[in-house]
């Protein structure tokens, strides 16, 4: 579905992304891991236009995207979320998702509609009338979510979602996330926590410093040698 | 009482009120002061669309008034042709250099577009002094006082008057439907966040755009109507960057973002500026400014969602 070919992104001098190459099938679960500062976000913002790519190529369905616009991207059936949650604070929570809705729906009843629909899915329909800055971080990024779906999107790319959460709320959007899976959704996850990545993805890929080190399934990657070392240093591999 | 509740019953009184304090006005002093407030009313509303919806501030909005007065009143004066159409053409042209600007300054942010759209005002202003044989250079325009429905010019004060509110009558109604249709969501969401807008399939130029010519449109309209009842403009009335800050002034002290906040801060601030003027501009020049100023800076320190945007706030804090 989502095919990326030798996309580097450079800033200056720096490659934050290098060479990257990957697929991510139709109906899978992708999880896209690596430490700090090894490009994950940044290679999210080349996929999904925020930024365009150095060289490289990104297609979608066969049709060549490397140089959209998100919006365009959006409009083709790519939905994100943002690792530091941006909701439109200052209007409410239907609205919000809302403005998702309106892509392909620009009656306003179809879009309101549509937006509570989504906000009983992921069960925050309660909060429908609050402002999103009054709620918790983990109601926000439920929002975020929301959002994103409203646009109808084949597939989502979610970038930390479970960052900041506790267990149960961890668990709560790991379970989103499978419910929207199953439901068709293409789904490519930025993601710190080993454990959560594990429990859903089928396919993992590692960056460190820009490079993808590993591609292949959760139980592989764990053991790979060179993912230890970039997790935890040379030192730590050579007493293994 | 449930008629009470809807919306277009209450721009309906409202209109009727307004009209029926213009015609009750037995003076032309008091229908030239409600002449006025509607005029900035009128102004701010539209001002508002890219200011306050958008979050475009800009400082500029006088271009499109200008550009507006001088088209229908060259086009009378120079060719004859009724301000009828020479109105409505004052818009169209104020849209079309709307365009223009648009396509150079709208990818710019915060200050740098503000500052882009005070550039714009004044080359223009530069420009109307210039064209001595079009504009009549410093020395302005002068529309001869010939009272005719075909010259647009009128004996009495309340015709004028009955434009005024008419021309507001379309902008309330234009905002208000832009206010729940999509294009008023998407502007509200790129003021909020221009990034997670286009991540949800938003095309931010575009949306802003659109919302720069509907408000350069209205603007012309009004700087043309104004011309009429004025019956004289010169660069530096219908160019002053002064009436593009007051204009957004007035947006953000009734409360920006908003259909009633600007008519709000119009019809605060106006008439407290005409008063403070009639009380200390003999004898302290410039006074009035000071505390014009004064309660300017009040607001947007204590209050920096607006009079209208406060009220509102509070009463939902009150539902609760």
């Amino acid at each position: 579905m989502l095919t990326i070919r030798q996309v580097t992104k450079e800033f200056g001098g720096l490659k934050a992304v290098n060479d990257v190459s990957c697929t991510v099938e139709k109906g899978s679960i992708v999880g896209l891991i690596g430490p700090n500062g090894s490009g994950k976000t940044t290679l999210f913002n080349v996929i999904s236009g925020v930024y365009k790519p150095t060289s490289g190529s990104i297609e979608l369905d066969h049709e060549d995207i490397s140089y959209l616009g998100p919006h365009k991207k959006t409009m083709m059936g790519m939905a994100r979320t943002f690792q530091v949650v941006k909701p439109f604070k200052n209007i409410s929570v239907i609205e919000n998702v809302m403005v998702g809705a309106f892509l392909h729906n620009h009656n306003h009843l179809k879009a309101e509609e549509l937006a509570l629909s989504i906000l009983k899915r992921l069960d925050i329909d309660q909060y429908q009338h609050d402002q999103p800055k009054n709620l918790p971080l983990a109601i926000k990024k439920k929002v975020e979510i929301a959002r994103a779906l409203a646009t109808t999107p084949k597939i989502l790319l979610l970038d930390e979602v479970m960052g900041g959460l506790n267990p149960q709320e961890t668990d709560q959007v790991l379970q989103t996330i499978v419910k929207l899976n199953k439901e068709g959704i293409t789904i490519m996850v930025i993601e710190h926590k080993m454990r959560c990545i594990m429990a859903i993805a089928e396919k993992v890929l590692v960056l460190d410093s820009g490079k993808l080190i590993a591609m292949d399934v959760p139980e592989v990657v764990a053991k790979d040698p060179n993912v230890i070392k970039a997790y935890l240093g040379d030192e730590y591999h050579a007493e293994n | 009482m449930k008629l009470l509740h809807n919306q277009l019953f209450r721009w309906a009184i409202f209109f009727i009120v307004l009209l029926g304090a213009g015609f009750f006005a037995d003076n032309n002093y008091y229908l030239d002061i409600l002449i006025t407030i509607v005029f900035y009313a009128c102004m701010a509303s539209a001002w508002n669309i890219v200011g306050g919806y958008a979050g475009q501030v800009s400082v500029g909005h006088v271009a499109f008034l200008g550009l507006g007065a001088y088209t229908s009143t060259i086009l009378f004066l120079k060719l004859g042709v009724s301000p009828i159409i020479g109105i409505p053409l004052g818009g169209v042209v104020a849209m079309a250099l709307a365009l223009g600007i648009g396509f150079l300054t709208i990818r710019l942010h915060g200050p740098f577009f503000t500052l882009s759209t005070i550039a714009i005002a004044e080359i223009l202003l530069v420009l109307a002094i210039r064209f001595h044989g079009l504009t009549g250079g410093s020395e302005g325009l002068n529309i001869p006082y010939e009272p005719s429905v075909y010259n647009v010019v009128f004996k009495s004060y309340f015709v004028y008057y009955t434009l005024f509110v008419a021309l507001m009558a379309a902008i309330v109604a234009v905002i208000s439907y832009i206010n729940t249709s999509r294009t008023g969501y998407y502007l509200r969401a790129i003021r909020e966040d221009e990034t997670a807008s286009s991540s949800l399939g938003v095309d931010i130029l575009q949306f802003k755009l659109r919302a720069l010519l509907i408000s350069a449109f209205f603007t012309g309209v009004g700087g043309a109507l104004y011309a009429q009842y004025l019956l004289f403009i010169d660069p530096h009335t219908v160019f002053t960057v002064a009436f593009s800050t007051k204009v957004a002034a007035l947006s953000i002290v009734g409360g920006i973002g908003t259909v009633i906040g600007p008519i709000v801060g119009s019809f605060i601030l106006t008439p407290l500026e005409i008063f403070l003027r009639s009380q200390f501009g003999g004898t302290y020049q410039g006074l009035y400014l000071l505390i014009y100023g004064v309660i300017m800076l009040a607001v947007i320190v204590l209050i920096p969602k607006g009079i209208y945007g406060t009220f509102v706030d509070s009463k939902n804090r009150n539902r609760r």
